[in-house]
């Protein structure tokens, strides 16, 4: 009696087999134990890889867009169908959609970031004229010397139509925060002692340089000089947080620290909107990633020169692997 | 056009569902999908639909996965304008699945190409007949691809779901 191979259990098992291969099959494995232990294990690989493709279908709930670019009747036609409609619009990237994965681009998101108290410069938090520019206004005249320690500034540019339509996502707040004045720094601060200034900034106000960027705006930002670089070590919770492999802080060209997202090559391709970046004593460093809807706030805490590091993730801790790492590659 | 809406109807929702799995890119796979259909509205005849379709899918994403990554930043930079329009709030997911979602992409990528297409055209329903015709296989050998892509895929997400359970997570702090 030949034994079945495996393709052959499998093709059983799909209903692949005309009737007289297919009752051969099944005499067999009611006759040979060791034959119906492979036809058992072949079933449960075969729900198995159905559960795991399953798995790749994360459905966010639908982050519908309101409108698309148009290619051209045809395309419209296809699109807007009711078999769509009906489908969620998923965007697999929604999982982490605050931040993005490492080969996308600027994220252009709604981070609650809260309105600072009294330092807001517009008035009521909620009114943002469409008009204003999505940046701070005032930083040239306050950090004159950020200015200096950066390359050649650029004004930041921006899509309008993108920035316009991302402050009206945020609503008023992630623009009032934006209107934050930079905490009074020391001025003239030389672009070689970052650390010190980037210290006195850090601790002064909690949320910076946060709402939203434009692609443009990040475009102009990443040719700025990093300050650190760390490279977080990959699993699949960071993945699943849209945590970038390398976390870079930067200064932008209006003095703002930022927090980026790199990858492996160092390739900055992302902004970590509203994240924050502390450097604490003892030589502890925390990145702060402010929550939203569906993911929760996010901390990584790491020694500045060590290899391991936590993150807090909601209620969720874990150790992950963090180094320092060189800002050039 | 009645055949392309016919088509579009019957054939869009598995095509696009096979494509972001495939691609882990729902705005790409859409876009792969409708240059399927639009390829198919130009031919005269098609004898097995289903199968011609998600053998032209699948081409097309062999042929795109060799240019460059320009294209994809477009695409990812459209994605962003429109999330940027979007008003409606995703529904919370849980870190859980979205964790799982992660362990299984990277388990499926470690699959050989032609062995992740046959288990995801399978789990479309496709059958052997039409696996076979799309992919360019004998029949009989769907069998076996299928049994090794079952095997490989389990295994490698076993081997990635135990690797993070010794990275010790505390479940609450």
């Amino acid at each position: 009696m030949q034994h079945l191979d495996e393709g052959l259990i499998h093709a059983w098992l799909d209903g692949a087999l005309p009737p007289e291969d297919a009752a051969a099959v099944e005499s067999h494995a009611a006759a040979c134990p060791e034959c119906a232990a492979l036809v058992a294990e072949a079933r449960g690989l075969l729900a198995g890889a159905s559960r795991i493709v399953a798995a790749l279908d994360v459905v966010p709930g639908g982050v519908i867009p309101q409108k698309k670019p148009a290619d051209g009747s045809l395309w419209r036609a296809l699109r807007f169908t009711p078999a769509r409609a009906a489908i969620a619009a998923t965007l697999l990237v929604g999982v982490a959609s605050m931040f993005t994965a490492r080969r996308q681009s600027t994220t252009v998101t709604s981070s609650p970031i809260p309105a600072p108290a009294a330092t807001s410069q517009s008035a009521p938090a909620a009114v943002v004229p469409p008009s204003a520019p999505v940046v701070r206004e005032n930083t040239a005249a306050n950090r004159p010397s950020a200015d200096q320690a950066q390359r050649p500034t650029t004004p930041l540019r921006r899509e309008p139509a993108v920035a316009q339509k991302a402050a009206d996502t945020l609503g008023g707040v992630g623009s009032a925060a934006q209107a934050v004045t930079a905490p009074a720094a020391p001025p003239a601060a030389p672009a070689a002692a970052p650390l010190a200034e980037m210290r006195a900034g850090a601790s002064a106000a909690g949320v910076r340089a946060g709402a939203a960027r434009a692609f443009n705006a990040a475009a102009a930002v990443r040719d700025a000089e990093p300050l650190r670089c760390f490279r977080v070590a990959a699993d699949s919770l960071i993945e699943a947080l849209g945590i970038p492999s390398v976390l870079v802080l930067q200064r932008d060209s209006t003095g703002a620290l930022i927090v980026r997202g790199a990858t492996p090559g160092l390739k900055i391709d992302s902004v970590l909107v509203g994240a924050t970046w502390r450097e604490l004593p003892a030589n502890t460093t925390v990145v702060s990633i402010p929550g939203r809807s569906g993911q929760p706030a996010i901390q990584l805490t790491f020694a500045a020169d060590g290899t391991r590091g936590r993150m807090q993730a909601g209620t969720r801790t874990a150790d992950v692997g963090i180094e320092r790492t060189a800002c050039r590659p | 056009m009645t055949d392309l809406d016919r088509l579009f109807r019957e054939f869009n929702e598995p095509l696009v569902r096979y494509l972001t799995r495939r691609l882990g890119d729902r705005d790409w796979a859409e876009e792969v999908a409708q240059e399927t259909f639009l390829r198919a509205a130009r031919q005269e005849r098609i004898v097995s639909e289903r199968s011609w379709l998600f053998a032209v899918a699948t081409n097309l994403v062999r042929d795109e996965a060799r240019k460059d990554a320009r294209r994809r930043r477009r695409l990812d930079l459209l994605r962003e304008q429109s999330k940027a329009d979007a008003v409606v709030e995703p529904e919370p997911l849980t870190i859980e699945r979205a964790e799982e979602a992660a362990m299984a992409r990277r388990a499926l990528e470690m699959l050989g190409e032609r062995d992740r297409e046959a288990l995801l055209m399978r789990e479309e329903g496709l059958d052997y007949t039409e696996i076979a015709s799309a992919l360019e296989l004998s029949i009989g050998s769907v069998g076996t691809t299928l049994a090794r892509a079952r095997r490989r895929l389990v295994e490698a997400y076993e081997s990635l779901q135990s690797g993070n359970g010794a990275r010790g997570s505390h479940a609450a702090s």
